[in-house]
């Protein structure tokens, strides 16, 4: 029996966590089935954040071949017990033909103990549920020119942006390092420096998940920019607050370098607090008292980390900001698992890295409110902000890249994954950012 | 949404077994007892003779149960709708009171972290592996222990 809780709980993970209510971005899925009358359909699932995403669907019909576009929006919720997730499908609209019958839209119901979803079009009536043929996600190597030809017309603009992503367009091909002339990517070095609570065991397991998302995802935008790339890990039984000052002290960016700063942990406020940005628990046991040897101002980093002198510096904190009941010391200072694809559009990736200067500071909750995580996918402030990030250097986005909608994005989307229409037993979280970012001259 | 709930009306949830096995052991237990704790616990070298630990957490304060308030007490820690199975709180665990269950030997005591980081610790006398619990929001456990502590004394 305990078994088979077992086997259930992690079925409920495994299916939140390619498709719930942390939805990776910009992935891309294949979901098969067939109807009543025998139709087989083939749908491509695009998905942008937990709340955009499309899906084209093919099929034959009526001695022709059609192809439908249906809007997507996802609802997680818990009935009787039980997670349940579902995509509403809206909008339908033919890319192809439209012949003579139109096309409902499929909702797509996950349900915890089923690998492959389920399918309607009328969601008052069971009869009319459909068991999917098979679902997966898509790897580079599954999609090619002809795959996306089944479900886009050659001048779509999402087509040709999916074939510069998966590298079908030739003329897109750049030889690494990208010699671009407005900007100079020699002698620069992207500095990532993660703190990460993989020990404590409440959050360890997503902390350590949410360590792996970002060292692959800015290991592979600075491989991509042709930038050199140093990371600095403080973790296990080392994520102490010496290793963070330490870290810290030996630091020195150049001045075209970037620092990013990323802390993954438990955090609070003390009750006599002031300032907005919470303190970061640098405890790896319960058995270390919180005190000023363990807590550390993110503000404090922030101002160190600016004071290095790097041209862009970024420091995110995803943790709580709740009031504990002590006062500060005396003597205190200052949801699919993602995969990183490496998909990016360089142009945007440099947009974003390479001709900008600034600081960005921030959190991802307002003072009082805690924020949230979940093993099998992060934090959701975290995961956001990859979210985010990805959307923002997407072939598939057509405007400039620009950290201020990241970074609104990445709260709107952390937001949206604590409210209660997505996670049924979370308070909502609010993130604060401080945002001094501008163009490089 | 209806048909959600027509679909997963068939899909029992694993109610309490969703919990542990120690739940067996609370259910049954024939002793509850309520401590106010501290907050950290204490390493066992640490510790001192004039003082009583549960669990490594100091006991502030023994909190007297009737056999009525045991019960509300029992029936709150098995309650899977008081857990979140998913999701964490990134808050550090404060520990405010202490619930230890006994049957004969086997004893089972689970920590409890208030609101807003509502979040409980099962530790086993046995020594196997404790188990940490999310608390949801309006959980009906602190609202138990709450009730108890906040009653008028009788003199």
């Amino acid at each position: 029996m305990r078994q088979q809780c077992l086997t259930r709980a992690l079925t409920i993970l495994a299916v939140l966590c390619f498709a719930a209510h942390l939805l990776p971005a910009q992935d891309l899925f294949e979901i098969k089935f067939t109807d009543k009358a025998n139709v087989k359909y083939k749908g491509l699932l695009v998905i942008f954040n937990d709340s955009k995403m499309y899906m084209r669907v093919a099929y034959n019909a009526e001695n022709m071949y059609k192809v439908v576009n249906v809007d997507y929006k996802s609802e997680h919720g818990k009935t009787d017990g039980s997670e349940y997730l579902v995509l509403l499908g809206s909008n339908p609209k033919f890319i192809t033909a439209a012949g003579q019958y139109g096309y409902n839209p499929d909702h797509i119901i996950f349900l915890e103990n089923q690998e492959k979803p389920y399918l309607t079009d009328n969601p008052d009536d069971t009869s009319k549920l459909l068991h999917a043929d098979s679902f997966k996600a898509l790897t580079k190597q599954e999609i090619n020119d002809a795959y996306l030809r089944e479900f886009y017309s050659s001048t779509e603009s999402d087509y040709l942006a999916l074939r510069k992503m998966f590298g079908m367009d030739l003329s897109t091909l750049k030889l690494k390092p990208n010699v671009n002339t407005n900007t100079n990517t020699a002698g620069t070095t992207m500095h990532l420096i993660i703190a990460a609570n993989t020990n404590i065991g409440d959050i360890g397991m997503s902390c350590t998940r949410d360590q792996s998302s970002l060292t692959a995802e800015f290991k592979g935008i600075a491989s991509s920019l042709g930038i050199s790339y140093k990371q600095y890990l403080i973790n296990g039984d080392n994520f102490t607050k010496a290793a963070v000052q330490n870290t810290l002290n030996g630091l020195y960016p150049g001045t075209n370098d970037i620092v990013i700063f990323v802390y993954r942990g438990h955090g609070f406020r003390w009750n006599d607090q002031q300032g907005a940005w919470p303190q970061l628990d640098m405890r790896s046991s319960p058995y270390t008292r919180i005190g000023d040897n363990t807590a550390l101002d993110l503000d404090y980093v922030f101002k160190t980390i600016k004071g290095k002198g790097g041209r862009l510096n970024i420091v995110l904190g995803d943790c709580c900001n709740s009031t504990i009941d002590m006062p500060s010391p005396l003597t205190g200072s200052e949801f699919l698992a993602m995969q990183a694809n490496n998909n990016y559009n360089d142009d945007k990736l440099r947009a974003l890295f390479m001709n900008t200067k600034g600081n960005l500071l921030a959190t991802a909750a307002s003072p009082g409110e805690v924020s949230w995580a979940n093993n099998a996918n992060g934090g959701f402030f975290t995961v956001s902000f990859l979210q985010s990030l990805r959307e923002e250097i997407s072939y598939l986005r057509d405007d400039a890249a620009d950290w201020r909608d990241l970074i609104n994005n990445t709260v709107t989307g952390a937001r949206r994954k604590s409210s209660t229409g997505v996670c049924s037993n979370c308070t909502l979280q609010n993130g604060i950012y401080h945002y001094d970012v501008t163009p490089k001259n | 949404m209806c048909l959600l709930s027509v679909v997963l009306l068939g899909n029992k949830s694993c109610s309490s077994k969703a919990l542990g096995d120690f739940v067996n052991l609370l259910k049954t237990s024939d002793k509850v007892e309520l401590f106010a704790v501290d907050a950290f616990p204490t390493a066992a070298q640490e510790q001192t003779l004039d003082a009583t630990y549960v669990a490594d957490y100091k006991v502030l304060e023994f909190i007297p149960t009737d056999p009525v308030e045991a019960t509300s007490l029992t029936l709150a820690a098995v309650e899977v709708k008081n857990f979140d199975l998913i999701n964490v709180k990134n808050c550090p665990f404060m520990a405010k009171y202490a619930l230890r269950f006994s049957k004969g030997k086997d004893r089972v005591t689970m920590v409890i972290s208030s609101a807003p980081c509502g979040k409980a610790r099962m530790i086993f006398a046995s020594g196997a592996k404790e188990r940490n619990l999310e608390l949801t929001p309006e959980n009906s456990l602190e609202a138990a222990i709450q009730k108890i502590v906040s009653k008028p004394l009788i003199k």
